[in-house]
């Protein structure tokens, strides 16, 4: 951290809110006036397989690719993009610590890394959240990060509030409820007893972290005390935004039933396991916007685990085809030169690019029946981003399957596969986002100045 | 077996291309450039960066504040990665979720600490006169420091405050999740002077240097023979630190700090997500049992044999009726863990515990690539370059048949000169322990063929040389000067909460040369604690 705090850093991304119809203000909390927009970056691990995610004709008359079926009833919501390719990641100066850190550390940031395996700057969800957070506090909070399984971080997290600074995510849908509703309720609640006392004991502290900024200690010190203060405001303001939308809040039954996630369990174990958090925190991850508990989200979704790619009537264990794993397998299959022709093996992966494209396809049916209070869906006022660490089984960092879905109250031309000529970077499509999100993003990351030409309406 | 020609071939091609930075020292003993020991006025901090207290920590000073109290389990959310520790300032990021599991968990535990009051040792005293009582005195406590008169009055104020409102027990909840969010508690700021340190630095005062004494050899907050030693000013006197660091390293939260070490070092939390589908018993009460036999022998090693050496080299174990098979021994009927005389032809030190070398296992068998990875950065302070972004994965041509073993197969794989140029400093590290299998038990066949667990060891001075198998590169590894400033290196990362600099190095060398000398490792604890880099910060400039 710079002697600034990280908000300040954030603000001084070139961030403005434009005020397209946001709602900015308290005004949007359920009371009556036009839904606010929210974003979900949905992120995938490995991406895809080049030549299975690709929509198959023009611009307008195309049809969807092998690995992305699951999403024909969503078709027209659908705009894809040719020749997105990490640029930032290109010429970043400083070498990453592996190669999937090497693009975990630019997916959401675009910017040249701080160290092997720290980002340089914050993801495009934090910028985001400062832009909606211009004008004060609107949400109870200010963002989401949720992923589907306890995969360990050794490969990096996506989402960074500052240079060198990831944002942890939560997993356990129990853990996820209880964020979101605590005690069964929206959050935060006025019919709660506490939150003139928990205000207190927040003031005891903001005086104390008050007391700490003192010329005696290191800016660097300073600059942490003062972050963590502002998230200290942060819980303070949610106490004084009064009760969220208690709308189609859901009960704590759907996550009572959630295994006990273990490691040693049997790969089938481990198959449902992966199954019903993935199903449980994508209905999570609905109820906190329809909730207007929060309007970013990050939805970090992992490579299903071996057995829920069934083949020829089985499924795949550890060693088939002479790999030694599933990670294996999909070096061997996943990328155009691949080695390993066999039709089975392909298919595997292809299996499990497709349970993938499920929990997309899932999330975004349920975005599509979750009515706002005014009776328009969900979906009609957000805009997923489906991004990923890499692009194949080759770590490659270009040709990107991405994909946005969703018009963005009106701002994202769908149904559309923009086969534009000339590379971009992706940090054009994150600044082409933040406009569609109504921020006035003069660019992003290292890239970033361009926008994704007829992306926006 | 047509491989190893071409393995060796890849070492050749990568020595010659390789964009792999192996090197974070220079070569050899006498090798120039090396810092030499400290001299007067070196080995003072490069850096003294703000510490927050690990979930660890937190944890352990939580109990020692509400002593006899029993507290609920709390946790905080992760984000440090492999290879690094949690005492590292830099990953010690400020996210909201952070933030909010600090207040939820501070709520949890004050509303257990009111229910529950024995730890005030009211007495007769009615609940808010002892309240009154007893609030500063643990607020001192928790701060680990002497309160200003103004601290006294704020907390008073704020308890009579909500007592008033509220009620007696409210008020107390209330001010004791008021102290457990506070930044003098969850932090551990550092901001007076003595005024003794040379210029350009700040010497830390008494209650400061007990902190981090502390916060070092327990990992939690001071006792009250601490503080009253802090109190007395002891701490700034010459001896004062050494005296005290020499009670505690004979104190068992000692032992409970350095097994945390020992955790991280080895990065033990892959053991958690381990699995293979070739050993059906490497299940989850087989990895805590793993988990903690190898921290046993490293505990071992470290407080009772006191001896760099044995961690490094000793051939034994700590093994119960259900590791037994895997160690290679006869069941001790016991199922506790128990020490057990093993296989000096089989077994060597840290590196040879099954507990670590199941530790990265996935997929069909055990890992060759993570242990040389760990062999690398953990072992011998290397780095690694990551493959270039557009890598190839195809198989050559020429596929031998014959292929049976995990390094028959990953030889062919890395053959070429693009992985090579990586792999041959990895591969050539984690093929030394190919005679060890997926859960770390002995073997000379894989799949119905020998083994080959030679081994090279490259740009990593006094440490590289070609090696028969583990065992022999291992009783070059208790020798080699490189090995141990490594794990000096480890150590002081730890200690001191974040990576080293250039600075550090004297101190570094200092330390290691006193280990190579005496062979105890908890004199390393001394040192640290006793070092001008412990007692000074630099100065603070805009």
């Amino acid at each position: 951290m710079s002697k600034l705090g990280r908000r300040d850093l954030i603000r001084g991304l070139s961030v403005g809110a434009a005020g397209l119809g946001l709602g900015l203000g308290r005004t949007a909390h359920g009371q009556g006036s036009s839904p606010p927009k929210r974003v979900i970056f949905f992120y995938g691990g490995s991406g895809s397989r080049p030549g299975l995610w690709e929509p198959r004709g023009g611009e307008l008359d195309w049809t969807l690719n092998d690995n992305h079926t699951p999403l024909e009833s969503h078709r027209d919501r659908l705009t894809y993009m040719q020749n997105l390719h990490m640029l930032s990641a290109e010429s970043d100066p400083t070498p990453a610590a592996n190669s999937h850190i090497a693009g975990g550390t630019h997916a959401m940031t675009a910017a040249h890394r701080l160290t092997e395996d720290r980002a340089g700057s914050a993801s495009i969800d934090q910028v985001i959240v400062s832009g909606l957070e211009a004008s004060g506090q609107v949400t109870a909070l200010p963002s989401l990060e949720v992923q589907t399984a306890d995969w360990p971080h050794s490969e990096g997290l996506p989402t960074y509030a500052g240079a060198g600074e990831p944002l942890p995510f939560l997993w356990d849908p129990r853990d996820v409820y209880d964020r979101l509703f605590p005690d069964g309720r929206p959050a935060p609640d006025m019919e709660d007893p506490r939150p003139e006392q928990r205000s207190r004991v927040l003031d005891f502290a903001l005086g104390r972290f008050a007391r700490l900024n003192d010329p005696r200690l290191a800016p660097e010190a300073r600059a942490k005390f003062a972050d963590h203060a502002a998230q200290l405001t942060s819980i303070q303001r949610r106490l004084a935004l009064g009760r969220g939308r208690a709308f189609n809040i859901p009960e704590r039954t759907i996550v009572s039933g959630v295994p006990n996630f273990n490691w040693s369990v049997s790969p089938e174990t481990k198959a449902t396991y992966w199954e019903v958090t993935a199903d449980v925190n994508t209905q999570l991850v609905v109820a906190a916007l329809s909730a207007d508990i929060t309007r970013v989200v990050t939805y970090y979704v992992h490579d299903a685990p071996g057995p829920l790619c069934p083949y020829a009537g089985g499924y795949y264990r550890d060693g088939d085809f002479g790999t030694r794993d599933i990670h294996d397998l999909t070096h061997f299959v996943n990328h155009p030169s691949a080695p390993l022709t066999d039709p089975n093996a392909q298919e595997v992966i292809r299996q499990q690019h497709l349970n993938t494209s499920r929990v997309f396809a899932n999330l975004l049916d349920q975005l599509s029946t979750t009515l706002e209070p005014d009776g328009t869906p969900l979906i009609d006022h957000t805009l997923v981003v489906w991004v990923s660490q890499i692009s194949d089984g080759s770590h490659n960092l270009r040709d990107l399957p991405w994909l946005v879905a969703g018009n963005c109250q009106g701002t994202v031309n769908t149904g559309r596969w923009l086969q534009s000529g000339s590379p971009r970077g992706h940090g054009a499509l994150y600044r082409s986002v933040g406009q569609a999100m109504g921020l006035d993003l003069s660019s992003f990351g290292a890239d970033g100045t361009d926008t994704i030409p007829g992306l926006l309406v | 077996m047509q491989m190893r020609p071409l393995f060796v071939s890849g070492l050749t091609i990568a020595l010659a291309l390789s964009g792999c930075r192996g090197e974070v020292y220079d070569d050899g003993p006498d090798r120039p450039g090396r810092a030499a020991r400290c001299g007067e006025g070196d080995a003072l901090p490069a850096a003294a960066p703000l510490r927050r207290l690990t979930p660890r920590e937190y944890s352990n000073t939580l109990r020692d504040l509400f002593a006899p109290l029993v507290l609920p389990n709390v946790t905080f959310p992760e984000t440090v990665a492999h290879g690094r520790f949690d005492t590292d300032s830099a990953d010690q990021v400020v996210s909201p979720l952070w933030v909010e599991r600090s207040q939820s968990n501070a709520e949890e535990v004050a509303a257990t600490a009111v229910a529950d009051r024995g730890w005030m040792n009211c007495g007769a005293r009615d609940a808010a006169t002892c309240a009154r009582e007893v609030l500063p005195e643990l607020f001192s406590r928790a701060y680990r420091r002497p309160l200003e008169d103004a601290e006294r009055t704020a907390i008073s104020d704020f308890y009579n405050r909500n007592e008033g409102e509220f009620g007696e027990a409210v008020g107390l909840q209330m001010t004791l999740e008021a102290l457990l969010i506070s930044p003098d508690f969850l932090y551990r700021p550092e901001m007076h002077d003595l005024g003794t340190a040379p210029a350009g630095f700040v010497a830390l005062d008494d209650h400061e240097l007990s902190a981090r004494l502390s916060y070092l050899l327990w990992g939690t907050m001071p006792d009250a023979e601490l503080r009253r030693a802090a109190d007395a000013g002891e701490l700034s006197v010459e001896g004062g630190m050494e005296a005290q660091a020499r009670r505690m390293i004979d104190d068992p939260r000692a032992r409970a700090t350095t097994r945390a070490f020992f955790e991280q070092w080895m990065e033990l939390d892959r053991l958690d997500g381990a699995y293979s589908d070739s050993f059906p018993e490497f299940d989850g009460q087989m990895k805590t049992d793993l988990r903690a036999s190898v921290l046993r022998f490293a505990e071992d090693a470290f407080w009772d044999g006191r001896s760099y050496e044995a961690l490094i080299n000793g051939s034994y174990g700590y093994v119960n009726d259900r590791l037994a098979p895997t160690f290679g021994v006869a069941p001790p009927g016991s199922e506790a863990l128990v020490r057990v005389e093993l296989d000096p032809s089989q077994r060597a030190g840290v590196l040879t515990q099954p507990g670590w070398l199941a530790s990265g296992t996935h997929g069909a068998t055990h890992s060759p690539i993570i242990r040389g990875l760990f062999l690398v950065r953990n072992v011998l302070c290397g780095t690694i370059d990551p493959p270039p972004a557009d890598v190839t994965t195809d198989l050559p041509d020429d596929v031998p048949t014959e292929i049976r073993t995990t390094r028959q197969l990953i030889e062919l794989t890395h053959g070429t000169a693009e992985c090579a140029s990586c792999h041959a400093q990895i591969d050539g590290a984690g093929f030394a322990f190919e005679n060890y299998n997926g859960i770390g038990g002995y073997q000379t066949q894989e799949d119905g063929a020998d083994v080959d667990a030679s081994a090279l060891i490259i740009a990593s001075g006094d440490a590289n040389g070609i090696y028969p198998d583990a065992l022999a590169m291992i009783a070059a590894f208790s020798e080699s000067e490189r090995v141990r400033e490594c794990m000096v290196t480890q150590i002081y990362r730890s200690s001191v909460g974040r990576q080293d600099q250039e600075g550090d190095a004297c101190q570094v060398r200092t330390l290691s040369d006193a280990l190579a000398e005496n062979d105890d490792p908890t004199e390393l604890l001394i040192g640290i604690a006793t070092s001008p880099s412990f007692r000074y910060r630099p100065e603070v400039s805009e």
